[in-house]
């Protein structure tokens, strides 16, 4: 089992990195066959993903998001499952290049420096670990999904501003669907991470015995959070369209994972407590 | 000898617009040019007619080809009373491959005189199924209609040819949809009630825009077009107002002046729900101030910008041809591959005549040197062996056609093998 998830481990980033090229000459050429191979090569590497995942946790006996970079995989199969699903909606394939360019480079990240251990400490094996996990990894992956549309849409606009109608005008969808894929994607990050840290909360007053403990990642993410629900009621209220609509979630997100970076700097487990 | 595919084509590259407005056919009386083909005794099999207001173009299969214009000069004469020997009209006449590969250009949209058209195949496939509501069978006319759907289809799906505005209007309503996704929702200001204003809403309306304001300074034809587009009409005087409420502003007036200024705009935008303002200024002189398009959240576009898109796009439309022709000739082969095939029975009695020629050759040689008796078993004995000979032959070829796996180059093997073409002559 070692053996294939090491192996696996080795393989998906390789699978990816195909699926990124295809994607990237479809975008660029124009090649629906080349559009519908790098399609099949995404769901392949899905579908491996979730094996990968699974012999995991059936082997280590963990949900496998217990490390940080065991989370960046999940976060890329997060944002591998969500991109799938709008490509098959919309059946629009050029922006698969921006998706897979964050996907390749999380699990590349987390391929090389991710390690197989057993876990030792119990409080990983408990299922509300798990939820909590699920649902701030949905929730992240969500916004950063909203700032990836939210760059193509800053791409796009700056594109019709100049009257330049290139391989990004020709490319990518309306700005009007772009800013509304945006906002809904930052509606589902801000409910997701919200329920994920609220059960991260919950699940640190049963087995802790504390609603909140100290600890620098879960203050770093609360406050993340509450100044993205901020940030969206502002949206809401100001009207904020389009541009600055953008510019919100693209800030927001780079100050969340900025946030997450230096908190992960001072503070190297999971938890302080875990 | 095999079945001829003719095209006669009125288009407007060969036939001036007053002759195409004449040899214009309706639905009906396409329906009567078929009718007289399919229940005449003449060499027509088949027939099938194209009529745009850019072309009329009559497509038929003839037993033999010799007289098919002189028909279709007659019919007009009989049914729309047009005497084209006197309009000295000079159709293009192709034949066969010529044909076909016609037929499928006009398809994808190769002929048309905006390349790249896309109304011509719902028009191609209007006279496909116009020939399968008749009572007649037209199986190769079915399969080369069938096949140039194909080609239209595929033109537009592998190549960009039929992709970006090719006109001011047409540009405008690309920007629309770059911009904006839910249409019905939009609002629209027109500036200006000239023929440039009502074609680019024609055209938005055609994308689902329902909501108009009409500015213009002559209320008469200001209240026409709003009549026309069940919209609101206001005075120019009212467009600061207006701005704050409208996603698109569509000017195109005589004025020398800015109808649009930066200060009128950037005030609007303080009061805007909306998010970004798309404005098409196809006014010459201009009549939005340039600096307009400085403002955050504006899209302005004038005259010039959408001159240059239509520009671009023709020529990348033209960069498509190669690989277009090349769906064409793709396509244009598999049909000719098919309509070959059908050959199988010319083959069989072509070759059934060529044995049974050399039978009668050979056998007139013993005519008068045997008795009756002896010659007629020479001539039972030499029919049984010709029989028995071309029973292979004859059986593998049928199979063969009906399996779908005899090709052209078989075919032509077995007539360059008993030189079947020169055979005909010699006899004839």
């Amino acid at each position: 089992m070692i053996l294939f998830i090491h192996s696996v481990n080795v393989l998906l980033p390789l699978i990816y990195g195909v699926a990124l090229g295809m994607y990237a000459w479809h975008f660029f050429q124009n090649t629906s066959k080349i559009g519908e191979y790098a399609s099949r090569a995404l769901l392949t590497a899905i579908v491996l993903h979730l094996v990968y995942l699974v012999s995991q946790g059936v082997h280590f006996r963990i949900f496998p998001v217990a490390t940080i970079f065991a989370s960046m995989s999940m976060f890329a199969l997060n944002i591998s499952v969500i991109y799938l699903i709008i490509e098959r909606i919309s059946k629009d394939r050029k922006t698969g290049i921006f998706f897979l360019i964050i996907i390749f480079c999380f699990q590349l990240c987390s391929s090389m420096l991710i390690t197989f251990e057993s876990p030792t400490n119990s409080i990983l094996s408990n299922s509300m670990f798990g939820i909590h996990t699920t649902l701030t990894l949905f929730g992240v992956s969500a916004l950063a999904i909203s700032a990836l549309y939210s760059i193509m849409y800053l791409m796009l606009a700056k594109e019709i501003k100049r009257h330049r109608f290139g391989l990004i005008y020709d490319g990518l969808p309306a700005l009007e669907t772009l800013e509304n894929m945006s906002r809904y994607a930052t509606g589902a990050g801000i409910i997701f991470l919200g329920a994920g840290l609220f059960t991260g909360h919950l699940w640190s007053y049963k087995v802790l015995g504390y609603f909140f403990k100290y600890d620098v990642k879960i203050i770093a993410s609360d406050v993340a959070w509450f100044f993205y629900l901020f940030g969206w009621i502002l949206v809401k209220i100001r009207h904020l369209h389009g541009l600055k609509m953008s510019r919100v979630a693209i800030g927001g997100f780079l100050a969340f994972i900025i946030i997450l970076f230096v908190a992960n700097f001072v503070d190297t487990t999971f938890h302080s407590f875990i | 000898m095999s079945d001829t595919i003719i095209a006669v084509s009125y288009n407007y590259q060969n036939t001036p617009v007053e002759l195409r407005d004449k040899v214009a056919l309706s639905d009906d009386e396409a329906k009567q040019f078929i009718r007289a083909a399919m229940e005449g005794q003449g060499e027509i099999k088949e027939l099938a007619i194209i009529s745009t207001c850019n072309r009329t173009e009559i497509y038929a299969v003839l037993r033999e080809p010799g007289h098919f214009f002189d028909w279709v000069t007659d019919q007009y004469q009989h049914l729309k009373q047009v005497n084209l020997k006197t309009e000295s009209a000079d159709p293009t006449i192709l034949y066969n491959a010529h044909a076909i590969e016609h037929l499928f250009g006009v398809a994808g949209g190769l002929k048309s005189m905006m390349l790249g058209e896309n109304q011509i195949l719902s028009q191609v496939k209007s006279s496909y199924e116009l020939i399968l509501s008749l009572p007649y069978s037209f199986p190769i006319l079915n399969r080369l209609f069938q096949d140039a759907v194909r080609v239209g289809k595929s033109v537009r799906t592998n190549t960009h040819l039929c992709k970006g505005a090719v006109s001011i209007s047409l540009a405008a309503a690309d920007l629309t949809r770059k911009i904006y996704a839910n249409f019905s929702k939009l609002k629209v200001l027109l500036v200006g009630a000239g023929e440039t204003t009502e074609l680019t809403a024609v055209h938005l309306r055609a994308i689902g825009v329902v909501d108009f304001i009409i500015a213009n300074r002559g209320e008469e034809r200001r209240k026409v077009l709003a009549e026309k587009f069940n919209a609101k009409a206001i005075s120019l005087d009212e467009i600061p107002s207006a701005l704050t409420q409208v996603d698109i502003a569509i000017v195109a007036t005589k004025s020398k002046d800015y109808l649009i200024t930066h200060d009128m705009v950037k005030k609007s935008l303080s009061e805007r729900k909306q998010g970004s303002f798309l404005i098409i200024d196809i006014s010459s002189p201009r009549n939005v101030d340039p600096l307009v398009g400085d403002l955050p959240q504006i899209y302005l576009y004038n005259i010039n910008d959408l001159d240059k898109v239509v520009a671009e796009n023709l020529e990348k439309r033209k960069k498509e041809l190669p690989v277009a022709n090349e769906i064409v000739r793709e396509i244009a082969a598999e049909f000719r591959e098919w309509f070959k095939t059908l050959e199988v029975v010319p083959t069989i009695s072509r070759l059934s005549g060529y044995f049974e020629h050399i039978r009668d050759q050979e056998l007139g040689k013993f005519k008068y040197k045997t008795t009756e008796q002896e010659f007629q078993k020479m001539d039972d004995l030499s029919r049984k062996i010709i029989r028995k000979l071309l029973h292979y032959p004859i059986k593998e070829l049928r199979e063969q056609n009906n399996n779908g796996n005899l090709t052209v180059s078989k075919i032509d093997t077995l007539w360059d093998l008993y030189r079947l073409k020169s055979f005909k002559k010699d006899k004839e």
